[in-house]
């Protein structure tokens, strides 16, 4: 074997499925450490309005940082999606005529066969959460909540003066997360929406921190890859309990306006 | 006294690759206990050409576990239900009188049926021959232990080159993907000094033609290893990933 006619470099990593694989298993490096910090920030949701809404002035004040982030969140998303679609499609196609008898399997999970299905469930919730608490179209009455601050004490106070808001210099006018945030989760439809995609999110996690660190060629042996298993499973319930935590606390009244 | 069982059978019978095969039910009396799996098969067939009917075509060769031909899915799982076992390893003491066991063929693109339980597996020799190999100059017989390998790299290459290339891998992965066949070729000779002069380039064509033969991707279900007759660990599949990657990223 001579190496004169070695392959070429990024030209198959993008057609392998192995370039595929560590695609998938970077965009969602990414995926799942955004999911720890929104869970984390939203954490603040038990501080109070004050923390929470300074927060949020602080991310909104800072756009470069924001969206530089939104961008790499985005290009992420849209290559973990071509990139399950294009791996389906070759994996389906791999086993054209299927056993007539189902086979016993041994070690895999439902979390693992059913990938794709999480996947899309978890895709469509990003979507709609999206257009309910960042672009504020399904619920616009409790999307555009303000707080001014007052100079004589130095704190923040909800207003709904829509004209004195727009008068109003853009320091002096903030955002209302909380109150959205709390309004959102009032609505047992819209907690139950929030609560069954974060159902379907930890069974995607469940098995997808583990595959990613598989598939990153991280555990070396039996032992230390029973490990990642578990460590997956742990970042996948932290994010998933903390998420779950939200819906629960504003419909059992612990978190309130 | 060796207790004898009488089986029903379901088998896969497909006359050519072009022909739609389906389950065929058959009964089977006076199955000793100690036979292997391979030797009721033969029972089987010895009954069916009497009767004027063609035999269960299956692959087998030495019946001892090491030359990786007999290949069947018994039950739903490769090589059937004992771990580390190949079929003819396989001995009917595991069953009991009465049972039923269904026998199909290993199921992927890359593994095209060629009569009943025969599949062409021809696509694990083009990836073998695509880089899973060194090349020597031709001469002299090379003294035992010129080279030095250390302990370690030496049972770890043992360990990969154990694969017998039976393809169980491919025919227990739901994506029917060979990465743990394919990881197990590369890990062998990556462990050894000898294997260093072509690293790059073996990792990077062996898996293009992994790809080519139409084998799917590995989704880290780890059923592969599990069904292994020869207990290649999942290892295979991540020393893959990693030299995959290395090769991306080096010149060497």
């Amino acid at each position: 074997m001579t190496d004169a006619k070695r392959p070429g470099r990024l030209s198959t990593l993008a057609r392998s499925t192995i370039g595929a694989k560590i695609v998938m298993a970077i965009t969602g490096v990414i995926l799942v450490g955004f999911l720890v910090v929104h869970m984390l920030g939203n954490l603040q949701i038990y501080l109070g309005p004050d923390t929470m809404n300074h927060y949020a002035q602080t991310l909104k004040g800072t756009p470069a940082l924001l969206w530089g982030v939104r961008a790499v969140l985005l290009a992420s998303l849209v290559l973990h999606v071509l990139a399950a679609l294009r791996l389906k499609k070759l994996n389906t196609a791999a086993r054209p005529q299927a056993y007539a008898v189902p086979r016993r399997y041994r070690v895999t999970s439902t979390a693992a066969r059913f990938m794709l299905l999480s996947g899309a469930v978890v895709l469509a919730f990003i979507v709609y959460h999206l257009l309910h608490f960042t672009v504020g179209v399904t619920n616009p009455a409790d999307f555009n909540l303000h707080e001014v601050l007052d100079v004589a004490t130095q704190t923040w106070v909800r207003n709904d003066n829509e004209q004195l808001i727009a008068k109003l210099p853009p320091e002096m006018v903030r955002h209302d997360v909380y109150s959205m945030f709390v309004r959102g989760f009032m609505n047992p439809l819209v907690a139950g929406a929030y609560i069954v995609a974060q159902l379907l999110l930890a069974m995607h996690l469940s098995h997808a921190v583990a595959s990613m660190l598989h598939t990153l060629g991280l555990s070396k042996g039996t032992a230390a890859r029973q490990r990642n298993i578990n460590i997956g499973r742990a970042i996948a319930a932290v994010i998933v309990l903390g998420n779950l935590s939200f819906p629960i606390a504003v419909q059992a009244g612990l978190v309130h306006l | 006294m060796s207790k004898t069982m009488t089986l029903t059978l379901q088998i896969w019978r497909q006359r050519s690759a072009n022909t739609p095969g389906s389950m065929q039910t058959y009964k089977l009396e006076g199955v000793n206990e100690h036979m292997s799996f391979l030797e009721m098969l033969d029972v089987l067939n010895t009954k069916l050409t009497k009767e004027g009917q063609d035999p269960v075509a299956f692959d087998h060769d030495c019946r001892e576990g090491i030359c990786g031909s007999c290949a069947m899915v018994i039950d739903g799982r490769p090589h059937g239900p004992r771990k580390g076992t190949t079929a003819c390893q396989l001995h009917m003491r595991t069953y009991k009188d009465g049972d039923t066991i269904t026998i199909e063929p290993w199921r992927a693109k890359a593994f095209p049926v060629i009569k009943d339980l025969v599949v062409d597996r021809g696509a694990l020799d083009r990836i073998v021959a695509a880089g899973g190999f060194v090349s020597v100059n031709t001469g002299v017989t090379v003294d035992a232990n010129a080279i030095p390998v250390g302990k370690k790299n030496a049972d770890e290459a043992m360990d990969y080159a154990a694969c017998i290339g039976c393809g169980a891998c491919v025919a227990a992965c739901p994506n029917a993907s060979a990465m743990l066949f394919t990881g197990a070729k590369v890990g062998h000779l990556v462990k050894l000094p000898q294997g260093q002069v072509e690293r790059r380039g073996r990792v990077l064509r062996m898996v293009e033609q992994m790809d080519r033969e139409g084998f799917g991707a590995c989704t880290n279900h780890r059923e592969c290893s599990e069904a292994c007759p020869k207990e290649i660990s999942f290892d295979a599949i991540e020393l893959l990933n990693r030299e995959y990657m290395r090769a991306q990223v080096t010149n060497e």
